[in-house]
């Protein structure tokens, strides 16, 4: 059990290394060795979670080996470059999700027919980036696995996408490679500042033994920060930095305009990747490094990032009303999302904190299920343009359902996991910015607007004579929809299996941060 | 004798062996030219040798080696010039800008 | 029976799922006959939560941990109190009655499992609002009545008008829960808590000794504003909620629109479940709006507002369905004033009546579009003949909506009429008279046109089975002997909601008021006999009311106004934002791409392919870069 990290890392590259190895014209065997790397990988991510500590919130599941040593690196330290894993309350859920939603791709992209080998190896290894990224213990892990995510993500768009999808895909990695170099500064700062700090306060004995290395590692980060304070100036300046790094990471206002090209030019299998996990990281980083390790930079900026937060609302609901195209709507919909959670962090709250993780599983899900189920009926229609659709309930009704169901969780409806991760995020948001919360809940009204509006034109009124003669769901589609389905009321009806595990390292932030 | 003459001497063969490289048209005149400034340096190579407080003989060495070196240039040189010739009909180095943008 | 409370809104969830599993395979009768089933056995346990109630009082909740929130855990579980226990009983009543009734009406309906199984999930969510015991749980089954009503009204979805109406139901009812979401919060963020009674004790402290929220114990509002300023946002806010719910205006829009689902939906959205709700929002949240004399002053108006507006509207409207729709926002504009002014009982007794003869005049009026498959007055005429029992229904029905005694609606109307003259707000007395002289108007204007004169119609009318009679029946004797549990003899009611003293106010009978009410209500009738008994039209008669007519049949222009001031601009503002985000924000981030680009194109022409120009600028540059270093070294 000690190492089941990184067996979840491992098993998706070596499955997609013995794809490799595989003639491209076997496609069953490919798509079935693809399944069973997502799946067995996704299996020890939930054996984890059922197996996981809620009492500390110390880094579970530790690995590390060390992949370097550069002595003198900075002011006669050594620096040591590690593969190290651990997950606490906040990134063990968001593995999970990471297991759930690439078997889910897996199987969706049984429908995929070109290049089914180089699209099995990329989706693996995808996979194994998001994996490792959630996983790390290690500042440089972390960084590794990102730009792995990059590149994988990149060519599945690149190659399997729709017509633009060059330029799609270009876009996608310039925003992300620039966010991924200011990130890279961040973490660099935040080590060359930890190291500092250790150093002068171990002069006066704040420390005992104060490392003699210039450490990478999360978990000494996360203990040493309750020990040494870095200066304020430093904090902000390196918060401004992650600030940078996560609005171009997560696509907020006005750093957005690749997301929505970048789905709309995607296969479906991509979107779901991208959307249900791929986009949870800008966040993380926000919760993992600025929010845990700069706290008086957080304190500094908290307003900011309220601002920010809003007017991402704001802006993505608004412009989602107007949007033509069902990927473009999901798009804007999660913009104006995650735009709720960067206002509730901004509040500091551990209610909000909370909130975060919810919203990012809860969020993660349900654009794969939208994801799903509108890619499911242009398959069948052959468009994704909402005007030229319309009557699908009447051939289409378990599509249609489902949509619903994803619609109405987006929307918020309590028994689904979008209610909860709502109404945590915007508690947390009225303890301290009650004017600009109050902004934000034009959001919740927009959401039902243009989701119902978008719901009303494709699958109610009368039969559109345009479209083909069409079959409800297969099972391709159908498992993944049933699974994602009943996760998502799973959380909305007992959120305890999720908030249980987060509550503990939610508090530990908190206390960190004074909230 | 003084260093300075010489060095004169290498300096001046050197300029004019850069301004024909750069400004004649024709391929045999430039490979000539290039050839100037290769002598240019073996003169100062030579000098130098001559002149350092404990003289020796490496410079003129490295002189001959030079020649020698100089000599494979001039027959690769040539024989480009000989297949370009043969393809294009012309040594005019105007012509030689396939490798533009 | 106390212990088995929470067997009464899980019996409809468990009939839906049953439903849900088993599709098309059941039976009409199968179908039927669980979900009818699942809501009797709750209406026979909520008879004996109300005896038990009435003997013991309320009884404390029951409670689970739902999820560790901050500092405090959510619970799920349920109260059972006086209130709840008299909702219970009207809402399985109603359901129940509706349950068989729709049998018949959905008849042969393709979706007609599907249809039960929407029905059981609204019931179920209505039920559970009823039982909660905390503000979180109310929200949660406030959102999925809501959700359901937007199935159910959608149900026939390829209808264009269906679909519009129910995402309009939706969105409008959401603007309201958006409202009572963020009062949920603030009460949550004073007190610390969602449970109904830590929420109260708190009220009552601040209202008793006007303690500072600090010293209540959770600080975290007290940064943001003082404390009477938080009671009255939020009571206001919870409003709001009720004002979606309740079809109050200004967001009384949706409900009209939502006759478009099937009849028996209307019946049970009008009557029992959806919009009964608000009221119960605010009845349950009384200690509340008692703390804030501006929030109950506003619950009043409103109130009092939307019942003479509604009523207005309901005189001209030619759809049988839409005139019972407005009369519905009508009355619940009555219970809204009644809570407004703080009477409690009247209030409530009047959603109860209400609830009978609303039922009932919907489920008679689905009987006759049954029967003729046209929902236009103009169409219809003489059914006295060939429907009796509708008729007969019916006629209680009008005559209870209209407070002739000694009808229910006659008793409970009254009481809210006394109470809102005696608590001195004479205007709104005068709204409430007027809005009962316009309600006698306009019911028995649907009653002459119905019934009376000559039938105009092609196909044959004849009254459906006893699934569909049985229930007019019950609901018809409802309707006319209810009001008994509370007049002024014997105000059983009465004291059946107040069993720890007092709430509100309850004020004794004023006979000279009830005489007034009762010949406005005869008047009313009067009018509407002298201009479309036997069946008239008085076409002539709305000519000449001209432009008070218009305003009237066109419902005050309100669609057309909020199509105007805020759909419009909503939309425009999306396309116009839309735009800028596409040419002006990813506009500059391709301006930036395409300077880059030009930049390297312009600048790849000068590599043109000349050793020579290479070689020139080579040693020029070379040149150059010795001078300064040359200058910089200090030799030149």
């Amino acid at each position: 059990m000690a190492d089941v990290l990184l067996f979840i890392v491992l098993i998706p590259l070596l499955a997609g290394l013995l794809i490799l190895a595989l003639p491209a014209q076997a496609r069953g065997i490919i798509r079935a060795v693809g399944l069973v790397g997502a799946l067995i990988p996704a299996c020890f991510s939930f054996a984890a979670y059922l197996a996981f500590d809620k009492q500390t919130t110390d880094l579970q599941f530790p690995f590390t080996a060390t992949w370097m040593s550069i002595a003198n690196a900075y002011n006669m330290l050594t620096l040591h470059i590690n593969f190290a894993f651990g997950v606490d309350g906040i990134s063990m859920p968001l593995v999970v999700l990471v297991g759930v939603i690439s078997t889910l791709t897996m199987i969706r992209s049984f429908k995929v027919t070109e290049r089914v080998k180089s699209h099995y190896f990329w989706m693996l290894f995808l996979t194994m980036g998001l994996y490792g990224v959630f996983a790390a213990a290690d500042l440089f892990t972390f960084f590794f696995f990102l730009e792995s995510t990059l590149v994988a993500s990149y060519l599945l768009i690149h190659i399997w996408g729709g017509e633009m999808r060059h330029y799609a895909a270009t876009k996608f990695l310039i925003y992300r490679g620039l966010a991924s170099v200011v990130l890279l500064a961040g973490l660099i700062g935040l080590a060359y500042a930890y190291a500092t700090t250790a150093q002068v306060a171990s002069s006066s004995v704040l420390i005992p033994n104060a490392p003699n290395f210039l450490t990478l590692s999360i978990s000494q980060l996360l203990t040493e920060a309750k020990l040494i304070h870095i200066p304020a100036g430093t904090q902000n300046v390196l918060f401004l930095v992650f600030l940078l790094a996560v609005l171009m990471e997560e696509a907020f206002v006005p750093f957005h305009t690749w997301l929505p090209d970048a789905h709309e030019h995607s296969d479906t299998g991509t979107n779901m990747m991208i959307g249900g996990a791929l986009m949870k990281i800008g966040l993380y980083v926000l919760l993992r490094f600025a929010v845990s390790l700069l706290p008086l930079g957080l304190a500094h900026y908290a307003l900011w990032l309220a601002v920010f937060g809003v007017i991402s609302i704001l802006y993505g609901a608004i412009v989602a009303v107007a949007s033509k195209d069902w990927r473009r709507l999901i798009a804007f919909s999660s913009i104006s999302h995650m735009g709720l959670v960067l206002l509730a962090i901004g509040s500091m709250q551990e209610i909000g904190i909370q909130g975060a993780v919810f919203m990012l599983v809860s969020s993660g899900l349900l654009t794969a299920l939208l994801f799903i189920t509108v890619g499911a009926q242009a398959d069948r229609t052959g468009t994704f343009k909402i005007e030229n659709l319309g009557g699908l309930s009447k051939s289409l009704p378990v599509i249609s359902g489902v949509m619903l169901v994803a619609a109405l969780g987006s929307v918020g409806l309590p028994g689904l996991s979008g209610f909860i991760s709502e109404f945590s995020l915007f508690v947390g948001g009225f303890a301290v910015f009650p004017t600009l919360s109050a902004l934000a809940t034009l959001g919740m009204i927009f959401a039902a607007f243009y989701l119902l509006w978008a719901m009303q034109r494709t699958t109610f009124g009368p039969v559109n004579t345009a479209l083909p003669v069409m079959t409800d769901a297969n099972a391709v589609e159908m498992v993944p929809m049933v699974i994602l389905v009943a996760l998502v009321v799973l959380i909305g009806v007992f959120p305890g299996v999720l908030g249980d595990v987060v509550h503990g390292t939610a508090q530990a932030i908190a206390a960190r941060i004074g909230g | 004798m003084a260093l300075q003459p010489f060095l004169a001497l290498g300096a001046v063969l050197f300029g004019i062996g850069l301004y024909g490289a750069l400004t004649k048209r024709n391929l045999i005149i430039v490979l000539i030219s290039i050839e100037m400034m290769l002598n240019a340096a073996n003169i100062n190579l030579v000098a130098f040798a001559h002149f350092l407080p404990k003289p020796n003989i490496e410079g003129q060495v490295y002189a001959l080696f030079n020649i020698a070196i100089a000599a494979a240039e001039v027959a690769v040189g040539l024989a480009i010039l000989l297949s370009f010739f043969r393809a294009r009909n012309t040594s005019d180095v105007r012509d030689m800008n396939a490798m533009k943008w | 029976m106390i212990g088995l409370t929470w067997l009464v809104p899980v019996l409809p969830l468990i009939a839906y799922v049953v439903l849900l599993a088993t599709g098309k395979r059941m039976s009409e009768m199968a179908i039927t006959a669980i979900s009818v089933l699942a809501v009797l056995i709750g209406l026979i346990i909520s008879i004996g939560v109300v005896a038990a109630v009435g003997q013991h009082g309320p009884y404390a909740p029951v409670v689970y941990n739902w999820l560790a929130f901050g500092q405090t855990t959510l619970t799920m579980g349920y109260q059972v109190t006086n209130l709840n226990a008299m909702m219970l009983l009207v809402v399985t009543l109603v359901s129940t009655l509706v349950f068989l009734f729709s049998k018949s009406y959905m008849h042969g309906d393709e979706r007609f499992s599907r249809f039960y199984q929407y029905l059981n999930l609204f019931v179920f969510s209505m039920l559970g609002l009823v039982i909660t015991s905390n503000l979180l749980e109310l929200y949660i089954f406030w959102e999925l009545v809501g959700v359901c009503s937007y199935l159910l009204v959608g149900f026939w979805y390829f209808k264009p008008e269906a679909a519009v109406a129910a995402k309009k139901a939706f969105i409008v009812t959401r603007i309201g829960d958006v409202g009572l979401f963020i009062g949920i919060i603030l009460l949550y963020l004073g007190t610390g808590s969602f449970d109904f009674t830590v929420v109260f004790s708190h009220l009552h402290h601040f209202a008793s000794a006007q303690a500072s929220l600090g010293a209540l114990g959770h600080d975290a509002i007290t940064r943001l504003m003082n404390v009477q300023t938080w009671v009255t946002l939020t009571a206001l806010l919870v409003f709001v909620g009720a004002v979606g719910k309740s079809a109050q205006f200004p967001l009384h829009v949706w409900l009209p629109d939502a006759m478009e689902g099937p009849t028996p939906v209307s019946a049970l959205i009008h009557a029992a479940t959806m919009v009964a709700a608000g009221v119960y929002l605010v009845a349950r949240m009384f200690p509340l709006f008692e703390a804030s004399s501006t929030a109950s002053e506003t619950v009043a108006i409103i109130g009092g507002v939307t019942a003479i507006f509604a009523a207005s509207i309901g005189l001209t409207q030619r759809d049988i369905k839409r005139v019972i729709a407005y009369s519905t926002v009508s009355q619940l504009g009555y219970m809204m004033l009644a809570m407004g002014v703080g009477a409690y009982v009247s209030g409530m007794f009047h959603l109860m009546t209400h609830a009978f003869f609303k039922a009932l005049l919907f489920l008679a009026a689905g009987s006759v579009i049954h029967a003729l498959d046209t929902q236009d007055l103009f169409e219809m005429g003489g059914l006295r003949k060939y429907m009796p029992i509708t008729h007969a229904t019916f006629l209680a029905g009008a005559l209870a909506l209209s407070g002739i005694p000694p009808f229910a609606g006659f008793w409970s109307k009254d009481d809210i009429l006394t109470a809102t003259f005696d608590s001195g707000h004479y205007v709104l007395y005068a709204f409430g008279l007027i809005a009962a002289f316009f309600t006698a108007v306009y019911i028995f204007r649907v009653y002459f046109l119905t019934f009376s004169g000559t039938y105009k119609g092609s196909k044959h009318p004849h009254e459906g089975g006893w699934v569909m009679t049985l229930p007019l029946l019950v609901l018809g004797l409802l309707a006319t002997f209810a009001g008994f549990i509370n007049t002024p003899f014997a105000p059983i009611l009465s004291r059946f909601l107040q069993p720890n003293g007092p709430v509100g106010i309850d004020p004794p009978a004023n006979w000279g008021l009830m005489a007034v009410s009762a010949v406005v209500g005869l008047l009313g009738i009067g009018l509407a006999y002298s201009l479309y008994g036997g069946g008239k039209r008085a076409d002539a008669w709305a000519k000449r009311m001209g432009f008070l007519y218009a305003l009237s049949y066109n419902k005050w222009y309100i669609d057309e106004l909020y199509a105007l001031i805020i759909v419009l601009p909503v939309v425009t503002l999306a396309e116009g934002l839309q735009f800028f985000d596409r040419w002006i924000v990813d506009g500059l981030v391709r301006l930036i791409g395409e300077v880059g680009y030009t930049g390297g194109v312009s600048l790849k022409y000068s590599a043109d392919g000349q050793i020579q120009t290479y070689g020139l600028v080579t040693a020029f540059g070379l040149a150059a870069l010795a001078l300064v270093a040359l200058r910089i070294g200090g030799v030149l």
